[in-house]
């Protein structure tokens, strides 16, 4: 998004709902017309990112929130971090 | 500060609090950031947002003015800066480019994929294009043979 990389692993997009059923919180747009296409970036996405919105200079500014570091990662395309979180599916992560 | 409750929003309503852009400057005194702002309240026009969930175990909050760096990896440094997406819907957007699964494209080679990605804090998922989704469940698929798209229409779940 914007020219930046946003990487989510999948411990971040699947929600155990309960001991034998998880669900993945990424799902399709379902809004009418040309809305179809929009992103909608909820919850799933902003608890890993803080936030800030700049009424003044209309921008938005994000930084990893300390309570995901090594979770998630923001990075320019091509320069992924050494450090940055598994990115894998498999059955080991559900 | 005191939130109030609004009754019978109106057709033109965007939000109960109205932190999206505002760009009618006839309409600026009627916007919330801009009144906290014009009264002296806060300094700068900013609302930031730290998000959690229960197992984080941490408060979220709504920053009006400023923003905490220490809550950001790597403090104000960690923070990157986007200019707000234009959008039909006239709220906070980045410019949604596509979307990787690994390292593979989630979308067509050559399609457009520049769209609205709308900052929905009213939404607890994140939301994709059906064609960028279809793709990423064909991944999903064969990663995980039992997974079930079909008997629950809001969620793939295995």
């Amino acid at each position: 998004m914007s020219d930046y990389v946003f990487e989510i692993n999948p411990d971040q997009y699947l929600y155990r709902a309960n001991e034998n059923k998880c669900f993945f919180v990424i799902h399709k747009c379902r809004l009418p017309g040309k809305n179809k296409d929009l992103f909608l970036v909820g919850d799933a996405f902003l608890r890993h990112f803080y936030s800030v919105y700049d009424f003044d200079q209309d921008q938005i500014s994000l930084g990893v929130n300390t309570h995901s570091q090594g979770k998630v990662s923001m990075y320019k395309p091509g320069e992924r971090p050494a450090d940055a979180a598994k990115t894998e599916t498999g059955e080991d992560n559900v | 500060m005191a939130l109030y409750k609004s009754q019978g929003l109106g057709n033109n309503s965007d939000g109960i609090l109205g932190l999206s852009p505002h760009k009618d400057l006839t309409k600026k005194k009627l916007h919330y950031l801009w009144s906290l702002k014009d009264n002296g309240i806060i300094d700068h026009a900013l609302v930031s947002f730290s998000v959690t969930s229960k197992e984080m175990n941490e408060t979220p909050y709504a920053l009006f003015g400023g923003y905490n760096s220490s809550q950001i990896v790597d403090g104000a440094a960690g923070l990157k800066t986007f200019k707000n997406f234009p959008n039909w819907l006239g709220t906070w957007a980045l410019e949604g480019q596509g979307m990787t699964y690994g390292q593979k494209p989630m979308q067509t080679a050559g399609q457009d994929t520049s769209y609205p990605a709308i900052i929905d804090t009213g939404s607890s998922q994140l939301s994709i294009p059906p064609d960028v989704f279809d793709k990423i469940r064909e991944e999903w698929a064969q990663a995980l043979p039992e997974l079930d798209c079909k008997t629950d229409k809001t969620f793939c779940h295995i």
